[in-house]
């Protein structure tokens, strides 16, 4: 009787090391941990500010409601938060985040222009600026998913 | 613009967060220029030729868009 052996040798490893290793280098860890220290100690002051605020603006026919403006001054912290995560990123980080922040400026002019013509036939919606504050954000947030997640 | 990279990474045994940390970038910078979608700048570009121990010439290959259609033309009229 004859006897084939068939030896079925395992495939080449093909993988290259990125598919085992993590997906952060120890560049991205330093960013990523350097903009959390920034953001979230901000985000956090600016959520408790604003807790704070809203209970004493609930009459719009006083001074105090003014006071409604106060959520702002954390959030220049954000912004510096963000505007540092830009300066820290590197060339390729920086422009995908830049054009994704351009793509966000162009969605806020169109939403307000929107909004300004629509008031021009006297359509007056209310919220109008925190609707033009998410078209922007969406836009940006949108734009920066779609471009990293494609790496 | 064409690159050596990924084959350079692969022949070194590199992962792309490795290759990153080596040049001082994120690893979605090292695919996205594996991938040919992003073309360095000229200091990124010496520093990966720097750690391979090869040329800019030898890592990056351009394409006829890259170079021009005038550099092109000129090219062929030296023919």
């Amino acid at each position: 009787m004859l006897y084939i052996t068939v030896t079925i040798n395992e495939p080449p490893d093909l993988e290259l090391p990125s598919q085992r290793e993590p997906k952060l280098s120890a560049a991205d860890k330093r960013q990523r941990n350097h903009y959390l220290r920034e953001f979230i100690p901000a985000m956090l002051a600016y959520v408790v500010v604003l807790l704070v605020v809203l209970p004493l603006v609930d009459d719009v026919t006083t001074a105090a409601r003014f006071w409604v403006l106060l959520p702002l001054v954390p959030l220049v912290a954000v912004a510096v938060a963000i505007y540092r995560s830009v300066q820290r990123a590197d060339e390729y980080g920086r422009l995908i985040q830049l054009e994704s922040m351009a793509l966000g400026f162009g969605a806020m002019i169109l939403t307000s222009l929107t909004f300004g013509f629509l008031g021009i036939v006297g359509v007056a919606l209310a919220f109008s600026g925190f609707l033009i504050f998410a078209a922007g954000m969406l836009t940006w947030a949108l734009s920066i998913a779609f471009r990293w997640g494609d790496c | 613009m064409k690159n050596r990279l990924r084959e350079l990474r692969a022949v070194n045994g590199w992962s792309q967060a490795h290759l990153a940390d080596l040049v001082d970038v994120s690893r979605q910078t090292v695919n996205a220029l594996e991938k040919g979608r992003y073309d360095p700048s000229l200091p990124l570009a010496f520093r990966l030729a720097r750690v391979f121990s090869t040329t800019i010439e030898d890592l990056f290959e351009p394409s006829a868009d890259d170079l021009g259609i005038a550099a092109n033309q000129a090219l062929t009229s030296t023919d």
